[in-house]
């Protein structure tokens, strides 16, 4: 499959420090690529640097098999959406689409109809005309929204685009990606919600503290983080810290602990030998969640 | 997107009320001065001492009042806001995510401030000239030189002034558009266009600085009381002309060299 986004050792520094350090990322056609890490990981920085917006100190970007200078020409089949809405506050929604088809080149006739459909699309359809400063959180979420559905599309680069939304916005927006997805259409959605990505990716990239730490079809990751059995077992103190098990939690008499798949018989048996009983089984598929954990690590520390 | 960038800098609010106190301007002038009576002659500014001879010099003298401070202060808010408003808002990101490229929209933006430079000018000579015939007598003008001349040459004459007084801050306001793409802050890109403005005034007065006079951009732009000779002056005009080019051209090459390849990070 031929690659929509090809990003070949990006490297940005900015105030001193390295804020993308040499991140490749093919990003294939018809995917819906979660590009995932902490607030601060640089992912808009990589965004802003796939767009035109930052010049990247060093490495490549090919957008839909254009490069360096000639992205320009293939911008208006890239519909994006970077670090929340932007709009001048005292101008309508209607007013602000238009500017935007204005800065694409589309002449002021053929707007209305691109701009009723945006609208109609993230239901802003009644407060169309009223000015974006009088507008929710919510609705200025679904303004920018609107920006990047303007015109169809053969990519949507869309960050962190349920951000202030309330879940049956949220829903939406999934099920709105879902189908742009549907349509044959690559989606390139940044997030730091998890169990979002969860939802509605093919494929995925970690990113942390400026580096791409894991990234891949969900397939491939789940090959690379080998699938563990949870167990359910009787707590009996650290009697288990010599056996092969992960405990994940323990809640009084007894715990889970996680078990390497191609290990288990050898556990149960020393389980049992120890006089452990095993009380039951879950499904062992390792969440991007835990991935990510295990990748990135837990903490809140920003550079 | 010129179009729409006119849409953006006539429907802002601020923007607006700037207008409406241009306009305050006259009618304060003309008022206080049929009320009271004008300075003896010789005065106060260019054309306060001829208001009540004729409506015509209502409006210049208007435009003569302001144009050291209040239009270059207007015309400096306006164009600072040019880029750095949008990039305060975040929109400015959204436009260049698209075909049209920097350049081309720096131009509907540059051109933008222009228009609204000239707009405050027309607004003064506009409400001053209207005024002007509502409180003081029309007809024959006498120019400076002393010959007369007619109603319709008088207007003609404050048309082509409001024109010139106009083009003489397009300087201004270009300084404010290249400030304007280095921030995201109107407010310190409209005090560094002002200062730039205030400064060239001050130096002109600097008697030892004489020698670099006719490089200031604020230079000639008294350069207008010479259309209201018969026949006019036009040295001074074409000079100011010739300077305001020079240092909008300045002004344009800095912003298209910086906005052009600028990280946009907001």
């Amino acid at each position: 499959m031929a690659a929509a986004i090809a990003v070949a050792e990006l490297t940005k520094r900015l105030g001193g420090s390295t804020v993308v350090d040499s991140v490749s990322l093919e990003v294939p056609e018809g995917s819906v690529f979660g590009f995932l890490g902490p607030n601060g990981a640089g992912k808009t920085t990589t965004i802003r640097m796939l767009l035109g917006l930052v010049h990247p100190d060093a490495g490549s970007v090919e957008l839909l098999g254009a490069k360096g200078p000639a992205i320009r020409s293939i911008l208006h089949r890239v519909g994006a959406m970077i670090e929340g809405p932007g709009y001048v506050p005292y101008l309508s929604a209607r007013d602000n689409l238009s500017r935007l088809l204005a800065a694409e080149g589309v002449r002021r006739r053929d707007r209305a109809a691109a701009i009723e459909s945006a609208i109609e699309r993230v239901g802003l359809t009644n407060a169309a005309n009223k000015p974006l400063s009088r507008y929710s959180m919510g609705m200025r979420q679904r303004f920018a929204i609107a920006g990047a559905l303007l015109r169809d599309r053969d990519l949507y680069i869309l960050d962190e685009p349920t951000n202030g939304l309330d879940p049956s916005g949220m829903r939406e927006v999934r099920r709105l990606i879902q189908d742009l997805a549907a349509s044959g259409k690559t989606v390139f959605v940044s997030t730091h919600l998890l169990s979002e990505a969860e939802q509605i990716c093919s494929h995925v990239a970690f990113m942390s503290q400026g580096r791409l730490v894991a990234a891949g079809s969900r397939e491939e990751l789940q090959r690379e983080f080998p699938t563990e059995v949870v167990l359910r077992i009787s707590w009996a103190g650290q009697v288990v810290s010599h056996l092969p098990v992960r405990v994940l939690e323990v809640n009084g008499e007894q715990a889970r602990v996680a078990v390497l798949e191609d290990r288990l018989p050898d556990a149960l048996a020393e389980l049992v030998a120890a006089g452990i009983s095993v009380l039951g089984f879950e499904n062992g598929h390792r969440s991007l969640e835990e991935i990510f954990i295990a990748e990135v690590g837990e903490g809140f520390d920003v550079r | 997107m010129f179009a729409d960038e006119l849409r953006r800098v006539y429907r802002r609010p601020r923007n607006l009320v700037i207008l409406l106190l241009v306009a305050v301007v006259p009618v304060l002038l003309g008022v206080v001065v049929k009320v009271g009576g004008g300075p003896r002659h010789g005065g106060g500014p260019p054309f306060f001492a001829e208001i009540t001879q004729n409506a015509v010099f209502l409006p210049v003298a208007a435009l003569a009042s302001m144009e050291a401070l209040i239009i270059p202060l207007t015309v400096a808010i306006v164009s600072g806001d040019a880029l750095a408003g949008d990039a305060a808002n975040g929109s400015l990101r959204y436009l260049l995510v698209r075909k049209l490229g920097r350049v081309r929209i720096l131009n509907a933006k540059a051109i933008s401030a222009l228009v609204f430079t000239l707009t405050i000018a027309a607004v003064i000579a506009g409400v001053g000239l209207v005024l002007g015939f509502v409180l003081f007598p029309g007809g024959q003008l006498v120019t400076l030189s002393g010959q007369a001349v007619s109603v319709g040459g008088g207007i003609l004459d404050v048309v082509l002034a409001m024109l010139l007084v106009g083009v003489s801050m397009f300087s201004v306001a270009m300084v404010g558009i290249a400030v304007s793409s280095f921030t995201s802050s109107s407010l310190a890109a409209a005090s560094i266009a002002l200062t730039v403005a205030v400064a060239s005034e001050v130096i002109s007065a600097i008697p030892q600085l004489s020698g670099i006079r006719p490089a200031l951009l604020s230079n000639y732009w008294g350069s207008y009381v010479d259309l209201f000779r018969s026949p006019m002056v036009l040295g001074g005009v074409f000079k100011d002309l010739l300077e305001q080019a020079g240092w909008s051209i300045v002004f344009y090459a800095i912003a298209v060299l910086n906005f052009g390849q600028r990280d946009i990070l907001t």
